[in-house]
């Protein structure tokens, strides 16, 4: 038990260390070459693309329903 | 108590869950497409983060770590492209049509896809003795990887390492078919993303933030921060392609697509498998910041178990090295489930004719699992090159050989059974031969089979279009 508590104990610090540190000051993004910087985006952008197709392949595959009903 | 002991103990527990799915699947799995394709009926969740756990296996976390840690942060375009085209768009372009059709054809392999949409017997048995001999190859990759992690974090010798891992794969498989594999991945990608993140935040914590990684690798070596940088843009991008692209062609990965159950369940697949891919980012930037902490490594496959042992507590040890393993048992099982379906299905019964009813069929694919399963074992005890080699290797020949056809079959009425045959048997051998002179160019191989097999498929289908097939 005790080194399951200091292992979340330790992740906790850990992760809340980081967002402190190294989101605050900014230092995540900015810093990084432009290559690496675009990668990051092109994954963002990505996620957010599956999510619009996702919608819009919902309102498509209703369409062809209705169509069929009809 | 001991690191050691607390180690075997994660690991037994986590062997006693898998056997456990095995045993439950094994009660579900009544028929043959229960066994292939989980009677088409598996969930958006447990498709979609099998998808992600087959795809990144231990290869990529290993192998992709040694590619950070060798080329710096260019290979983070890797993962970006595994995102885009490996996940988002392999699923919202395949996924639908996919499903559509291969259950209009009541195939559960992509051979038998093949021979039932181009009418072309001989496609099945080239596609399925490719899909058989080189799919081993890709096994023996996989065990290499869990072998070496084993053998670093644990102190577990390599040769017990890869027969252990291995063995407890064949027997969850062998007994619960294609639903024990896809429930296994389902946990084994949630276990695999908790590693890999604990190990991202305690590597950018250890090294002070992103900012002092690039710093560090560029006073190493400006070549490690900028993009194509060491690399070069043949090698980046050939071999971001084979990865990322080649998934379109891997039947492991498509068989998500037989096997999921309504147009509903694409939809948030693909969302999640999104999501879920963005995982893929962590080994490279791992494997980068590795060069810092351990310079001069003479095998770059041991940068992230070296990592992970300097900065992970014993705990976070034990949840990575089950990650891991986790990624490299949940690849290992869906291609062993798509080499026997080849074998049995594809070869001895519908190729070969041999007569087999359903119990007979599920009994001879349990057999061919184990065999095929041994085999890979035991070649991974003294296997050759590198791991990421390994891997683009297996898949450049595989998805040269199945990606056009593939593709093509499921948007193109126009394909003939000659076409379909040239551009197979096209693919195949420009890639294996393009590999054989060593890459000319630094291009990889998979670049002209693909282009090749593309090529082959519409042009020889034009000068034989009489034959062409109304679907």
């Amino acid at each position: 038990m005790d080194d399951l508590y200091l292992f979340l104990l330790d992740g906790a610090l850990t992760i809340g260390s980081f967002i402190l540190t190294d989101i605050r000051r900014e230092e995540i993004m900015w810093n990084l070459p432009l290559s690496t910087l675009l990668a990051f985006i092109t994954l963002i952008i990505t996620i957010l693309a599956s999510i619009i197709w996702a919608l819009f392949s919902a309102k498509n595959d209703q369409n062809d329903t209705t169509d069929e009903n009809q | 108590m001991s690191n050691q002991l607390f180690y075997i103990i994660v690991l037994s527990l986590y062997f006693v869950l898998l056997l456990v799915i095995g045993f439950i699947t094994r009660k579900q799995t009544k028929s043959s497409s229960d066994y292939h394709i989980g009677g088409r009926r598996i969930g958006a969740v447990v498709s979609s983060f099998s998808f992600v756990a087959a795809y990144f296996s231990s290869v990529i976390i290993i192998g992709g770590g040694a590619l950070g840690y060798r080329f710096g942060l260019a290979t983070v375009w890797v993962a970006a492209i595994n995102v885009v085209l490996g996940c988002f768009l392999a699923w919202a372009i395949l996924g639908k049509k996919t499903r559509e059709l291969t259950a209009k054809y009541h195939s559960f392999t992509i051979p038998d896809f093949f021979a039932k949409r181009f009418q072309a017997p001989f496609a099945r048995i080239f596609s399925s003795i490719v899909i058989v001999l080189f799919m081993i190859f890709y096994n023996i990759s996989i065990l290499k990887a869990l072998g070496e992690t084993s053998h670093v974090l644990l102190d577990i010798p390599y040769f017990w390492g890869v027969l252990l891992s291995g063995l407890i794969v064949l027997v969850y498989v062998s007994f619960g078919g294609y639903l024990a594999v896809v429930w296994t991945g389902f946990f084994q990608a949630i276990i695999m993303g908790a590693g890999l993140l604990f190990l991202l935040i305690r590597s950018l914590s250890d090294v002070g933030g992103m900012s002092k990684l690039v710093n560090s690798l560029n006073s190493i070596n400006p070549g490690l921060v900028s993009t194509p940088g060491l690399w070069g843009f043949p090698g980046l991008l050939s071999f971001t392609l084979v990865v990322s692209f080649g998934v379109w062609g891997m039947p492991q990965m498509l068989a998500r697509f037989y096997s999921i159950k309504d147009n509903k369940a694409i939809r948030w697949g693909t969302i999640f498998a999104t999501i879920g891919g963005s995982m893929a980012f962590i080994p490279f930037i791992a494997g980068s910041f590795a060069r810092i902490k351990f310079p001069g490594l003479e095998n770059p496959d041991l940068a992230i178990p070296l990592l992970v042992q300097s900065l992970l507590s014993p705990v976070g040890i034990a949840i990575f090295f089950v990650g891991v393993i986790a990624a490299g048992m949940s690849t290992f099982s869906s291609v062993l489930i798509i080499v026997s379906g080849a074998m049995v299905r594809d070869l001895f019964k519908n190729a070969f004719r041999f007569e087999m009813k359903e119990k007979k069929e599920m009994h001879w694919t349990m057999m061919t699992n184990m065999l095929i399963g041994l085999i890979s074992i035991v070649v991974a005890l003294k296997p050759p090159g590198l791991v990421a080699d390994l891997i683009a290797f297996s898949w450049t020949v595989i998805a040269s050989t199945c990606l056009a056809p593939f593709l093509i079959g499921l948007y193109w009425n126009g394909a003939t059974k000659a076409g379909v045959i040239s551009s197979m048997v096209g693919g195949f051998s420009i890639s294996l031969l393009w590999m054989f002179l060593r890459q000319p160019f630094g291009i990889h191989g998979f670049i002209p089979g693909l282009v090749l097999s593309f090529l082959l498929i519409f042009i020889v289908s034009m000068l034989t279009k009489k034959d062409v097939l109304v679907n």
